[in-house]
């Protein structure tokens, strides 16, 4: 109650945040008038079509793309000839855009063709002839990791590295390793030790839009390019770097985006369309299909995690160690930054003294995994998780007890050597706890029905990030930002900059522009755009309040120091009655001066956890296997929701998306050929599957975000597999340590339950 | 998908000739929720499309006055799903209707589409074979009826001559005290079968067992009756016991494989355990009725 009166004190003092605000881009999403990157008309566009390596792993000997060339009504065929001779990458500059030597995945691109019909692309793209010397595949990570196993990047060691990535030779892209505390030592000194081994899967993203774009070949020599990425300045970096030319002669628009979950933060077909654009002389459409989508995209990464902890008698964890081995794919792309942050969150919600985390990122034959929400956050949290009770299990403990014990609290000095502000461990677990009900000693529901609880976190960094204002003679104002609109970015702009100029909110237009006109920005994902592009808007905000104060101080004969901008006036605090119209400041403006433009940025800034709690209510099939998850309960400590419809969006997809991962969602190979790459083996839930998602927001602001507001997106996808886990133990007493818990998986748990082994 | 041409008949008997002219290049559209997909990757190419849905007569559920029912092949799952005849007395074949899909899939899906498919996987079939159902057939040589066991030659294959179709899918009457199951499993709730299967039985006044049948979907090449079942369950009653002897004799009959949906042994050992759960839905039911089905 204590809370709920403080988190409305903290709503009162605001217009515009914190209120439930219907998203500025719903009419035009809802009538079909959002112009995604496919809807994009541009005259004489022709239909392109990339050709995919069909072999896992296999040395080009030879491609002839005369017979493509030779059918009438192809414009272009392009192959790695058509491109500088150098390798490009984010982390480890491992990967030429079409395959040169070797092709290492199925799905590699090879080559791509231009055409005036998609079914002369097709054709064409059937007749280009590739002579491949097969290789043997690397199935797995462990077989990568093998002696005498075949090698897919026989340079590795002669790449450049550019991210935090660490190659060791081998097909091991990288080995990291943190540690605080004396872990080893400190295990002798623990009354008992566990150790587990968990593994996960390799999930796909499943946006509902796959991968499209429109380029364009200027006649002034530079490229345009329209399309759906979660990021126009990342991607047209990448773009500039393929095609070796600066990066002023790349524009790129970014379009409506259906869904991205970091799956489209990845360059993917943009410089197929591009050089084929240049070569054709004419703009080229790509529209990836599901199945290309799949085999070419950028998964959630299989995680085997051996976890080993140390225990003391009165319920803390002493010691840890986290050893994480990460089946990734072909090239590193965007894995391989998470060598680095998957040391940061492995400490996961709890504060250990003696704690090592080691990665192993392991180069396979399969697609190339890279960021999905919360990228390896609930890999690792379904293993802590699940430890968790299964430590408590075996010590006759409560649950919520040994978490309340080891959490992790404010300005704790993580393992990396900065310091968590803002953590609101105990608040998010408590409010979990009341919103659901769950006691640990009641966690068993009836026969087959149980409860889990799972507690997790997402480390929420900033990046840098730009954005202009421009205030209207009206006193209306354009934000200019080069974040793309994913998961109600402009509604949430709009907000904070309403509420920074006392503006209303149809008053304010946000936009995210092309490269050319957008101050920098990265992508939109991360769950860091209110900590970069929103404290960007908020100081772009007080830009313009700067500006007009100083134009206020002839007419108010006051410092600018002792004014405030509210209704359309500036004001002398605390005397409303000494007072100048906006209007009237902007009309004096033209004459000193000039246009009153507001500019705003933030650098990098450090990662903070956000927490999140969940409970799920399960009833299990012993018979099948089968779970059906009848409740969900989830709390978040999300600063202070700048949107609370939005968040609880953002909670209500998490969630579901964890549900997928937890019980079905699962993108298999067998000797390197991908086994379901649709929707027909695929499966995700539908809405038979989810069940109602109760929430609630732990407001407790946060000294990072602006209006003290945290990123929301990620948190809520990290604790599910591990409560959907706990719950199921709770039903019937069997623990899967493997994702996803699908029914064969659950009742060969139960069978052996049943002959006496097991739990 | 390359161009095609689209026709939609009046009669059957258009429909055969369109068939005759157009060779193995034609296919018969009845809902087109299965012949779309597979247009997309035919070989040799689609060139002409029969739509069936303009012939009144295959979109006719007709009732015999003994309660059997005749269901035209381009009678969809939405119909038959809210049909009050059906519901009142193969409710196990509303349960498969409506577990085919969304509701507009549904709207779409055929029973003869859904038959012709000869998917092991399908949905209705399973039911529709436990029923001891007849395909009806038109052809160059007039109307034919078989066992719609003997339909099915293979995972996509029928029996069917070049050219010949199927017109409708004939339910016979059920006996008094007659009751039907259906139950399948699946990796999430708008999915392909694992498994499946159905159930039928016919109870006496004593509630012995008079009568029985049990088929079962995506555990063989086709849709598969558990051959025998009739004859060991005859004289027992409904009970644990007999329930217990369902699941063995479905197990033992299905013959599954293993893929990236499911392996063998944990299909053969759920074909078990559905057919004993449809069995008991088609027992509790046959309980349930006071007298035929009528």
């Amino acid at each position: 109650m204590v809370q709920q009166a403080e988190q409305q004190a903290l709503q009162q003092q605001f217009r515009y945040v914190g209120k439930r605000i219907p998203r500025v881009d719903i009419v035009s999403k809802l009538t079909g008038a959002a112009v995604f990157a496919e809807d994009v008309k541009v005259p004489g566009v022709l239909y392109g079509k990339l050709l995919h390596s069909p072999h896992p792993h296999a040395r080009i000997v030879r491609i002839d793309t005369s017979r493509a060339e030779q059918l009438p009504g192809v414009r272009a065929v392009a192959t790695a000839a058509d491109l500088p001779d150098k390798r490009v990458g984010r982390v480890v500059k491992d990967e030429h855009y079409f395959a040169r030597d070797k092709v290492r995945y199925v799905g590699d691109r090879v080559a791509a063709v231009a055409a005036d019909t998609r079914e002369i692309a097709l054709e064409a793209v059937r007749r280009i002839e590739v002579e491949y010397e097969l290789l043997p595949p690397v199935r797995d990570a462990f077989e990568g990791l093998a002696a005498g196993a075949p090698i897919i990047h026989e340079d590795l060691l002669r790449y450049t590295v550019v991210g935090p990535a660490k190659p060791q030779g081998g097909n091991l892209c990288s080995l990291n390793s943190l540690t605080r505390g004396e872990p080893e030592a400190a295990f002798g000194e623990c009354a008992r030790v566990f150790e587990q081994v968990y593994t996960t899967q390799m999930q796909h993203q499943t946006y509902l839009e796959p991968h499209a774009c429109v380029a364009v070949y200027n006649p002034d020599r530079t490229y345009t390019i329209h399309t759906a990425n979660q990021g126009q300045f990342p991607l047209r970096n990448a773009v500039a770097e393929v095609l070796g030319v600066p990066q002023n002669q790349v524009r790129v628009v970014p379009a409506e985006i259906g869904g991205g979950f970091g799956g489209k933060s990845i360059m993917k077909i943009e410089p197929a369309a591009a050089v084929l654009a240049k070569k054709a002389g004419r703009p080229v459409r790509i529209v990836m299909s599901r199945h290309e989508d799949f085999i070419g995209g950028n998964p959630r990464a299989a995680f085997h995690i051996t976890l080993k902890t140390g225990v003391t008698a009165d319920m803390r964890m002493h010691a840890r160690t986290i050893d994480v081995v990460m089946d990734q794919g072909a090239h590193a792309m965007g894995a391989g930054a998470m060598a680095a942050s998957v040391t940061q969150f492995a400490e996961g919600p709890y504060a250990i003294p003696n704690l090592r985390i080691t990665s192993r990122l392991v180069y396979t034959n399969k697609a190339c995994t890279s960021a999905m929400r919360a990228p390896g956050g609930p890999q690792i949290n379904f293993a802590l998780e699940s430890e968790t009770e299964r430590i408590c299990a075996a010590m006759g403990w409560d649950g919520i007890e040994f978490r309340r014990r080891n959490a992790m609290p404010t300005d704790y000095v993580n393992t990396a050597g900065g310091v968590n502000r803002s953590v609101f461990t105990l608040d998010t677990l408590e409010a979990c706890l009341a919103l659901s009900g769950y006691r640990h000693d009641r966690a068993r529901l009836g026969p087959n029905r149980g409860r889990g609880l799972a507690l997790g976190n997402w480390n929420v960094g900033g990046n840098a990030s730009g954005a202009v204002i421009k205030m209207n003679g009206d006193g209306s104002v354009n934000v200019i930002g080069g974040v793309v609109d994913l998961s109600g970015v402009n509604t949430t702009m709009t907000q904070i900059v309403a509420e920074a100029l006392d503006v209303p909110l149809e008053r304010v237009t946000v936009k995210s522009l092309d490269t050319d006109s957008a101050p920098h920005a990265t992508n939109s994902g991360g769950s860091q755009v209110l900590k970069s592009h929103g404290l960007a808007c908020f100081k772009a905000s007080e830009h313009i309040k700067a500006q007009l104060f100083e134009l206020a101080v002839d007419e108010l004969d006051a410092s600018a120091e002792r004014m405030e901008l509210k209704g359309g006036q500036v004001r002398v605090q605390g005397e409303p009655s000494r007072a100048v119209a906006v209007t009237k400041l902007l009309s004096q403006a033209q004459g000193k001066t000039g246009p009153i433009v507001g500019y705003g940025a933030t650098g990098n800034s450090p990662r903070m956890p956000s927490m999140a709690a969940h409970v799920a209510d399960v009833e299990v099939d012993p018979e099948t296997g089968q779970v059906k998850v009848v409740r969900y309960c989830a709390a978040q400590d999300v600063g202070l929701a700048i949107n609370p419809m939005s968040v609880e969006g953002q909670i209500h997809g998490g969630v579901a998306q964890g549900l997928g991962q937890a019980l079905c969602e699962q993108f298999t190979y067998r000797d390197g050929q991908p086994q379901n790459a649709g929707f027909l083996d695929y499966k995700i839930p539908s809405a038979l599957d989810v069940p109602m998602i109760e929430t609630t927001l732990v407001e407790k602001p946060s000294v990072a975000g602006p209006y003290g507001a945290k990123g929301v997106g990620e948190p809520p996808v990290v604790p599910v597999p591990a409560a959907i886990a706990n719950a199921i133990y709770n039903a019937v007493g069997v623990r899967v340590t493997s994702l996803p818990i699908t029914p064969e998986k659950l009742r060969q748990a139960i069978r052996e339950q049943e002959r006496g082994g097991g739990a | 998908m390359d161009d095609f041409t689209y026709h939609a008949p009046a009669t059957v008997a258009e429909a055969l000739a369109l068939r005759a002219e157009g060779g193995g290049a034609a296919r018969y559209l009845a809902g087109g929720s299965d012949l779309l997909l597979a247009m997309q990757r035919a070989e040799p190419p689609v060139a002409r499309v029969i739509d069936l849905k303009g012939i009144a007569a295959l979109r006719e559920i007709r009732v015999a006055a003994d309660g059997g029912v005749a269901l035209g092949a381009a009678v969809t799952m939405a119909a038959i799903e809210r049909h009050a005849h059906l519901l009142a007395h193969y409710p196990a074949l509303v349960a498969a209707a409506a577990a085919v899909g969304g509701p507009p899939i549904r709207n779409r899906a055929t029973v003869g589409g859904n038959v012709c498919n000869a998917s092991p996987a399908a949905d209705t079939s399973p039911v529709l074979l436990a029923l001891g159902a007849r395909a009806v057939i038109a052809g160059g040589g007039g109307e034919r009826e078989l066992p719609l066991a003997e339909l099915w030659s293979g995972p996509g294959r029928l029996t069917l001559l070049d050219g010949e179709l199927l017109t409708a899918v004939r339910l016979p009457a059920l006996p008094p005290r007659t009751g039907c199951g259906f139950q399948r499993l699946t990796r999430a709730a708008m999915d392909i079968a694992l498994v499946s299967a159905a159930a039928v039985c016919t109870l006496d006044r004593g509630d012995r067992i008079t009568a029985a049948a049990c088929a079962l979907g995506a555990v063989a090449p086709t849709v598969l009756a558990v051959a025998g079942l009739g004859a060991a369950l005859a004289g027992s009653r409904a009970d644990a016991g007999t329930l217990a002897r369902v699941e063995h004799l479905a197990a033992a009959a299905a013959r599954p494989i293993d893929d990236h949906r499911a392996s063998a042994a944990y299909r053969r050992e759920m074909a078990g355990v559905m057919a004993r759960r449809a069995m008991a839905e088609a027992c509790d039911r046959a309980r349930a009725t006071s007298g035929g089905a009528a």
